[in-house]
């Protein structure tokens, strides 16, 4: 991910009460937080108002923002428990952690499922098989594939360690195939 | 490496995250797994996918619904003048290649014969009102600049084929509209 340095000075002015420098981090990032949001709750009405609300908490937590991480992975933070919030208050599914981020069993490749998926390339069938996934899976690939956050950057935008980052996103990408088949893609 | 190490080490693969000596297991184990191999085809396939995924553009009122939702006065930002004059300078030098290579098609495609066919065109203003042609004209000016360029790429190519110079004309064109569009990042509206 593009880190942009001048962020933090941004930040700065905006501490200093000038408030088109706020203006300018909004229009920087408000496609990046409102595609990863649409990609939780899947509603473009809610998600932009949780995109706004996001700006909205960020704006009145600035102070507590330290320069020396990615003003954008802070930014996600907020989105991120803004959606996560959303969901849990609309009774929403949300992932449950416990059971899917279990350690890695040892699984049987099967031959037929992967050649099968060769013949996948449309990007409607992508966001079809995406929209099925539980909202944390979407937003771990939307951050990783959408935002090219690295693993260190996820991890401090979920608050979650690094090993779950990469299980999270092993289980993810391996539910992305099956819904792929499930959603018609045809076998050999 | 065995086939369930390598399961776990194709996601680092994919993430483009394994040190050398990983990368150089996991690699050789794929090469020689077909199982792994078909599995690390399909994780890419999918990441590749996810990939293209776009970003979805906001309402054009966001900004100041986040300003006024904070209760604060909001001014919108102007565009550098540098950013407009580049854009509308993009712009001017795509319409202008496309309207020259337009003019130019009845000639490529029919050779030269159908050039002097259309020689009346360089006097329209004998059998057309003036606005256009005016506009006529400015398209056969279009075309005869483009007929330099022409020359001037057919002997940058040593070529004196017109297929050729028109080919690298038409590359010139297509550049010039693709930096253009470069300006104009395109966005996904939901």
């Amino acid at each position: 991910m593009a880190h942009n340095p001048d962020d933090a000075a941004l930040v700065g002015r905006c501490l200093g009460g000038d408030n088109a420098a706020f203006d300018k981090l909004i229009s920087r990032y408000k496609r990046q937080v409102f595609s990863v949001i649409y990609r939780m709750v899947r509603n473009p009405a809610d998600a932009e108002d949780l995109a706004q609300d996001t700006f909205i908490k960020a704006f009145r937590a600035l102070s507590s923002y330290d320069p020396k991480f990615p003003f954008i992975t802070w930014l996600f933070k907020i989105a991120h428990n803004t959606a996560i919030d959303h969901l849990r208050s609309n009774k929403a599914q949300v992932l449950s952690l416990d059971i899917e981020e279990s350690p890695l069993q040892d699984e049987c490749f099967d031959q037929t499922l992967m050649d099968s998926i060769d013949a996948l390339s449309d990007k409607s069938m992508i966001d079809k098989a995406l929209a099925t996934l539980p909202p944390v899976y979407r937003e771990i690939l939307a951050l990783r594939h959408q935002q090219e956050f690295s693993y260190s950057e996820i991890s401090e935008a979920l608050g979650i360690p690094e090993g779950t980052v990469k299980i999270r996103l092993f289980r993810a990408r391996n539910l992305m195939k099956e819904k792929m088949l499930t959603l018609g893609y045809p076998g050999p | 490496m065995n086939c369930h190490q390598a399961y776990e080490a194709l996601q680092g693969l994919i993430d483009n995250s394994l040190n050398k000596k990983e990368l150089v297991e996991i690699k050789t184990h794929v090469r020689n797994c077909p199982a792994c191999k078909a599995e690390y085809r399909a994780l890419k396939m999918v990441a590749e996918g996810l990939d293209r995924m776009p970003l979805y553009e906001t309402s054009p009122g966001f900004n100041k619904e986040v300003f006024r939702r904070l209760g604060l006065e909001y001014k919108p930002q102007r565009r550098p003048a540098w950013q407009s004059l580049a854009m509308a300078a993009g712009l001017s030098l795509s319409v202008f290649w496309l309207t020259a290579l337009a003019a130019a098609l009845p000639t490529l495609l029919m050779g030269a014969k159908a050039y002097k066919l259309t020689q009346w065109l360089h006097h329209p203003e004998l059998i057309l009102p003036s606005f256009q042609s005016a506009i006529l004209k400015s398209g056969l000016a279009a075309y005869q600049t483009l007929g330099f360029a022409a020359k001037v790429a057919g002997w940058l190519l040593k070529s004196s084929a017109l297929p050729t110079q028109m080919a690298v004309a038409g590359l010139l064109a297509l550049v010039l509209v693709f930096i253009t569009m470069r300006f104009f990042r395109p966005q996904t509206s939901l």
